[in-house]
């Protein structure tokens, strides 16, 4: 079981870099986990990247295997981005949900604010409904350069060694300290936002096959 | 006197560095490939993505009017959008692929090279259902 201060681990393999400005208000329940991919080569520059945004997640882990905790594990971080719809996806949408993803799709509006109106419905249900939001994940960044160049499905790079050891210490303490399911609750970035289609994928699949 | 004076003085900087800006990039037999593509195989979205359809001007103004960004700007500030068109082009007498998506975000590409690129609203305004 972790050590938890007001929101912030205490244990020697996890090394506390708080960034105040991706913090944003009151995260109530951890209910998911979500995996993202730096698309940078080292730690530093999305840290130094994060010093001045406003998006960002709770953790980094570093191809050497340091764990940063840069964000209170009682606020949200703005990490998860336009949503996709579940049941789309999984092919269990209402006949009213796909009427409705239907019509703001090929409705007036800007591209963007279409996506974002199947977004904003998404919000309204509760989780397990649709895939987790800012206000009810922890997002965990794992340093990596996206390889797919100019395309949106490519992968990114396979993870360290070292990185690898501490992404279990840490996926596996979160678990059990929110009671979460490795099945049911983890979630890979590109799997369910509007993001490169693989981000968190390669690692998602390299924690199933290490997870005991 | 002396005010107008700095006032035309920056004029002709800013107009010389736009200027500058055109003449460093030159984009030309720009071809379009496949239009109203998607990254979804799902039969919603790829029917939405058929409608995000762009004219060689458009394309054009696109190239011309965005900035380049780095992949980790692009990666942490955008969304990706599944709406795709792309094709060919030429830039400075090099060849590129090209790939504008819905919402205002790009990418040109050659053999030893890839340039992200991002046009706001407000820059590409004239360039209808690009966002």
């Amino acid at each position: 079981m972790l050590c938890i201060f007001d929101g912030v681990i205490n244990n020697p393999k996890v090394t506390n870099k708080i960034i105040p400005n991706i913090e944003h208000g009151v995260l109530p329940k951890v209910k998911a986990l979500v995996l993202h991919r730096t698309s940078a080569g080292s730690a530093e520059s999305t840290l130094s990247a994060w010093q001045s945004k406003k998006s960002g997640a709770h953790f980094l882990i570093d191809k050497s295997g340091k764990i940063y905790q840069t964000a209170s594990l009682k606020k949200q971080c703005w990490h998860v981005g336009l949503l996709q719809s579940r049941c789309r996806l999984e092919d269990s949408c209402s006949t009213e949900d796909s009427e409705f993803i239907k019509k703001a799709l090929h409705g007036s509006g800007s591209w963007g604010s279409k996506f974002k109106k199947v977004y904003l419905n998404e919000k309204k249900k509760d989780y397990p409904d649709r895939y987790p939001l800012n206000s009810d994940s922890l997002g965990i960044e794992l340093v990596g350069a996206y390889l797919g160049g100019a395309g949106d499905k490519g992968p990114f790079e396979k993870l360290k060694e070292p990185q690898g050891k501490s992404f279990l210490w840490l996926i596996t303490e979160l678990l059990t300290q929110y009671d979460l399911s490795f099945k049911e609750d983890i979630y890979a970035h590109g799997s369910i936002a509007r993001k490169k289609v693989k981000e968190g994928v390669d690692a998602f699949e390299w924690l199933k096959d290490n997870y005991q | 006197m002396k005010y107008i004076l700095l006032l035309s003085a920056i004029a002709v900087a800013g107009c010389s560095s736009k200027k500058t800006e055109e003449a460093r990039f030159k984009y030309s037999d720009i071809v379009i490939h496949q239009q109203g593509q998607s990254l979804d195989s799902g039969d919603i979205i790829t029917e939405a993505c058929k409608e995000f359809t762009l004219s060689k001007s458009s394309v054009y103004r696109f190239f011309n009017q965005s900035l380049s960004i780095s992949q980790i700007e692009l990666h942490n500030e955008h969304d990706i959008l599944p709406c795709y068109s792309e094709g060919t082009l030429i830039l400075n007498s090099k060849p590129y692929t090209w790939r504008i998506r819905a919402g205002g975000t790009g990418v040109l590409s050659s053999n030893d090279e890839v340039i992200n690129k991002i046009c706001s609203e407000k820059a590409c305004s004239n360039i209808p259902n690009l966002h």
